[in-house]
């Protein structure tokens, strides 16, 4: 009696285990290097490929071309489905680590008010196994937010290269707000005449020359800032840019590593109310105007955040310089 | 069965769909199952009917109700009864916020981009009657919905595996408001939702502006926003924002293709 129970429980296990799928045993890499590889191969890789964009029911496709050279970047987007379009980005400098670098590759960075910052304080990351997207193998990893302000991510991380094979953003555990696959990706050879347009050759070579020659160091810390502040955001963000626009006013950009999101705030002489609220995929765009020490202000949050973190961001706005005076 | 024994009863079935009894309660109940069969067509008349108080018909409840919290139902509902209660509840439970006592002092919350940190770890004293409240948010919300879960029908398709787009998101396939004012491929969320009017006499009309203080009190001569205008700058914003979010951002190819529909033009 007691033998064959034991018998019956021991195939009870060993059944188990055989049900587990094997990657539950053979963990590939830490996820603190498959991160850094990720950011490595995000920033250097020359490739090409094409992928699509699905957000909210609509499907888009794309053809991307992506050269770097002696650090200098050139890619190239063109738009496969509704009208004809590409974009051209040329002269971004990839030895130029940028916060979000730095948060993926495992750094802590230090904060001027004191503290340090990284990653893992906001998200929690898992490795959900293996599976295979535009015919590579990658690793599926979860990448979910420790607080309701920021969106997850599910990723899957080409096993050879370390790019990013397919990014879904989340919010809560299973509603995918959007989702950018790729269905093909080949590294980038031959002749270069054959992805661009000897104009464009040419303007990449200019940047490259001129980048060579000004040997300007990465700047990673903002200097300047907007008078026109949120007195709140959500835990992990820190300002990664400031340029002052030429029509939105003031623009502030904050970045937690994963999720980026940007501040307009602009006074006018003619007193107008602007307001709106769009959103497409994960990125939403919240507009209002606000009274803020007896001015209108027309304040603008747009980002891949909850429309909740926007609001909040948007209502904590004040001007530091005048509410100091007061 | 007495009420006493029935009210124990449903608190065993109900740990049962918990997965939390114990093999003695997991016995009783599966016993009283099977003696709620034998007694069907008997005691009919009993003012405990069976049809209302046996096992199977309780067990079914509770699973429907689990299942109805979780969101799970999308899908298995017929078409159209668009039940998605987890999202409902969360929503409940995040207008409940008032409740909340968050002890900071002011003097923590920072003025510039670096703040939040602090702000992270200001202490949180939840009173006791915080957890009941959301509780019982939950539970109406749940309830409310359970009296229409008759019509529960099941359908063939079963539900989806995979990724389940969010409910906002479904509700895109509806064409947006000719009156939003969104770029091209943008939509107004269902929530929350304002629209601006053209017409500059005309009021805004603000559906649910919660979290955000006093606006403009009119004491300003304002002139509202026309469409196109509005429409430029939005297009605008997004634009600068999704270039400096690819500058930025370590997932590059994200915020890229976010640009995808958007006019050039602004810069």
């Amino acid at each position: 009696m007691s033998s064959s129970y034991m018998l019956a429980l021991l195939i009870a296990v060993a059944s188990m285990f055989s049900s587990l799928p094997t990657y539950a045993i053979d963990t590939p890499v830490s996820l603190t290097e498959l991160l850094a590889k990720l950011e490595t191969a995000e920033r250097q890789l020359s490739f090409t490929g094409r992928y699509t964009y699905e957000h909210g029911g609509t499907i888009e496709t794309f053809e991307i071309v992506r050269l770097v050279l002696n650090g200098i970047e050139i890619e190239k987007t063109v738009h496969l489905s509704g009208p004809k379009r590409e974009q051209v980005r040329f002269g971004r400098d990839t030895r130029c680590l940028t916060t979000s670098n730095l948060l993926l590759r495992g750094h802590y960075l230090n904060l001027n008010k004191g503290g340090a910052l990284s990653l893992n304080q906001n998200y929690d990351f898992y490795f959900l196994g293996h599976d295979r997207v535009a015919n590579r193998k990658v690793f599926v990893i979860r990448i979910e937010p420790k607080d309701k302000y920021r969106y997850g991510y599910r990723l899957a991380v080409d096993e050879d290269t370390g790019l990013i094979m397919r990014t879904v953003i989340t919010s809560g555990k299973k509603n995918a707000l959007e989702r950018v696959q790729y269905v093909a990706l080949e590294p980038l050879l031959g002749d270069m005449s054959t992805h661009f347009t000897p104009d464009e050759l040419q303007q990449y070579t200019e940047k490259t020359r001129q980048q060579a020659d000004s040997a300007k160091p990465c700047d990673l810390f903002v200097e300047d800032s907007s008078p026109w502040q949120p007195t709140w955001i959500p835990g992990g963000f820190i300002l990664t840019d400031y340029t002052l626009t030429e029509k939105d006013g003031h623009m502030e950009t904050y970045s937690d590593g994963l999720s980026v999101f940007s501040v307009f705030a602009s006074t006018q002489d003619e007193a107008q109310i602007r307001r709106s609220l769009a959103h497409r995929g994960a990125t939403v765009a919240f507009v209002t105007s606000l009274e803020l020490h007896n001015t209108l202000v027309n304040v603008a949050v747009v980002g891949e955040i909850p429309m909740a973190t926007a609001q909040r961001i948007t209502a904590s706005m004040i001007n530091i310089e005048l509410s100091a005076q007061e | 069965m007495t009420e006493k024994a029935d009210k124990s009863l449903k608190e065993s079935l109900s740990a049962l769909v918990d997965g939390e009894t114990g093999e003695l309660e997991l016995r009783r109940i599966l016993k009283q199952s099977e003696l709620d069969n034998d007694s069907v067509g008997n005691h009919s008349a009993d003012k405990y009917s069976p049809d209302k108080h046996s096992v199977r018909r309780v067990w079914r409840r509770y699973q429907l109700m689990g299942a109805a919290m979780r969101g799970e139902l999308r899908g298995v509902l017929k078409e159209g009864s668009n039940v998605d209660l987890s999202t409902r509840i969360f929503e409940a439970i995040e207008k409940e916020d008032a409740h909340e006592v968050i002890t900071t002092n002011p003097g923590i919350e920072q003025p510039s981009g670096s703040a939040g940190l602090a702000g992270e770890q200001a202490v949180h004293v939840r009173p006791w009657y915080v957890g009941a409240g959301q509780t019982a948010v939950a539970a109406m919300v749940a309830f409310a919905v359970l009296i229409g879960v008759n019509q529960f029908a099941v359908s063939p398709a079963g539900v989806s595996a995979g990724d389940q787009f969010a409910n906002s998101e479904i509700q895109d396939s509806y064409p947006a408001s000719p009156a939003a004012i969104v770029p091209e491929g943008y939509r107004v969320p269902s929530l929350n939702a304002m629209t601006v009017s053209s017409t500059p006499g005309e009021r805004l009309r603000p559906q649910s502006f919660v979290s955000t203080p006093a606006l403009v009190n009119g004491s300003h001569p304002v002139r509202v926003v026309a469409d196109q205008e509005m429409q430029e700058q939005l297009q605008r914003m997004l634009f600068l924002h999704a270039e400096k979010a690819s500058e930025e951002a370590g997932l590059r190819v994200v915020p890229f293709s976010r640009i995808s529909r958007q006019d050039n033009s602004g810069e």
